[in-house]
């Protein structure tokens, strides 16, 4: 079980959370939503170390191997697909996933020429490729067509803990969640 | 006209004559060499000084406050103050090289902090999630960084040659390139002294179109 307790992060004037609480199961797929400029992504960087929180504990993390997909693909954009991803991990994972997620063509191709969509599924790759143990996913369908919401959809459910943000109720039904956490 | 009068200005036949004639002497060789022993000391110990000064003021704002306006003064100073201050407490030989070096620090100094200042946070943030720190510098910091580093390296390996030729014309070192155009008085030698300016420029250039090509090779990668 992973607890958040009393978590309150404020960015100057602005408090963004407030006393926070809730617990994630140790596996299973969570949903995270809320209107827009609530803390989502804040709520994910503080559980992945990139921001710390202004009070609060969070445990039940300590022994778990965290990966995320920001809200932006962050990839190297000098490095081919296949090198972003395999940099994390090694070869074969990352050909392994890069299949699952339709790129086997453009395993090759450096992350400046992909589109939105096929960096989107890079970004995925590279965080599965990581660690499936706890996936933090920021809006992982953005930009993505149906065939391959359901290739990542298949591939977040294969990760122990996933914890999804979304604003879609039909990516919400496609992941079939375990629990829903509303900010 | 004046063209041909070695008097004056010398045909191009008497400069290259004068230029085989630097370059059979030891004399000649020994200023060649040790001109560019001090060009290349002084740059790589400016480039060196201009990198650290740059990782320091980029990441410590305290640094920055007090070393920003020591930089705007180096940059505004007359070389040819630093060369005679330098005189008076250093040996001959060495001041060329430390005026290089002052010539290229602040050059490298702020391209390298704007370069370190301007890099994507994002990446950054990325890098600290999944990469070890050694692959988050070779595969992420420096890719952003080096190419500007570089750009400007080579445009300051110019400045080091002009740096250290007027140094050594004003310090005079037993051997130097600068020693020897400063020892050009008489006005029947001015083909000699055209002669050490094309050796000059030919030299730099060559060097400077050297450093670019093995650039352009370290650097295909990040285009
Ligand atoms: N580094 C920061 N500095 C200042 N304010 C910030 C910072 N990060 C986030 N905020 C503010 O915190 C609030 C929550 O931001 P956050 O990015 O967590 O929202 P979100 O729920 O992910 O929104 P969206 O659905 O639009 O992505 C916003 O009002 C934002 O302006
Ligand atoms: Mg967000």
């Amino acid at each position: 079980m992973i607890k958040l307790s009393d978590i309150s992060i404020r960015f100057g004037e602005k408090q963004v959370l407030t006393n926070f609480s809730t617990q994630l199961p140790d596996r299973g797929v969570v949903l995270l939503s809320g209107e827009s400029g609530i803390g989502k992504t804040t709520l994910l960087r503080i559980l992945c170390g990139l921001t710390q929180p202004d009070s609060g504990t969070i445990t039940g993390l300590e022994t778990r191997k965290v990966s995320v997909v920001f809200q932006e693909p962050r990839l190297i954009e000098h490095l081919t697909a296949l090198e972003n991803v395999s940099l994390v991990s090694d070869r074969k994972t990352a050909v392994r996933l890069l299949t699952d997620l339709n790129l086997e063509k453009e395993m090759n191709q450096r992350a400046a020429k992909l589109s939105g969509g096929q960096k989107q599924r890079v970004s995925l790759a590279r965080a599965f490729s990581f660690s499936d143990d706890v996936v933090l996913l920021d809006e992982p369908f953005s930009g993505l067509d149906d065939q391959n919401k359901l290739r990542a959809a298949r591939l977040i459910r294969t990760a122990q803990l996933a914890l999804v943000v979304t604003h879609d109720a039909t990516d919400a039904e496609l992941l079939s969640a375990d629990k829903i956490i509303t900010l | 006209m004046l063209v041909g009068n070695s008097l004056l200005l010398p045909s191009p036949c008497e400069t290259l004559q004068s230029v085989r004639d630097v370059l059979t002497t030891g004399r000649g060789w020994q200023a060649i060499g040790l001109t560019l022993l001090r060009i290349v000391s002084g740059y790589l110990l400016g480039c060196t000084l201009g990198v650290a000064l740059a990782v320091l003021t980029s990441h410590f704002e305290t640094a920055n406050w007090l070393l920003k306006p020591l930089r705007s003064l180096v940059k505004t100073t007359p070389i040819t103050s630093f060369a005679l201050i330098l005189l008076v407490s250093v040996v001959s030989g060495i001041v060329p090289v430390i005026v290089a070096a002052i010539v290229v620090v602040p050059m490298i100094w702020q391209t390298t902090e704007e370069a370190i200042r301007n890099r994507s946070i994002q990446l950054e943030e990325m890098a600290t999630v999944y990469l070890t720190p050694w692959k988050k510098l070779r595969y992420v910091t420096l890719p952003q960084i080096l190419p500007r580093f570089f750009s400007t390296a080579s445009v300051s390996l110019g400045f080091a040659w002009k740096a250290v030729i007027t140094a050594e014309i004003l310090s005079l070192p037993r051997f130097g390139i600068g020693r020897e155009m400063q020892s050009i008085k008489s006005y029947m030698e001015t083909s000699e002294l055209f002669a050490w300016t094309l050796l000059v420029i030919c030299m730099s250039v060559l060097m400077e179109s050297g450093f670019r090509i093995l650039l352009r090779k370290a650097g295909q990668r990040y285009d």
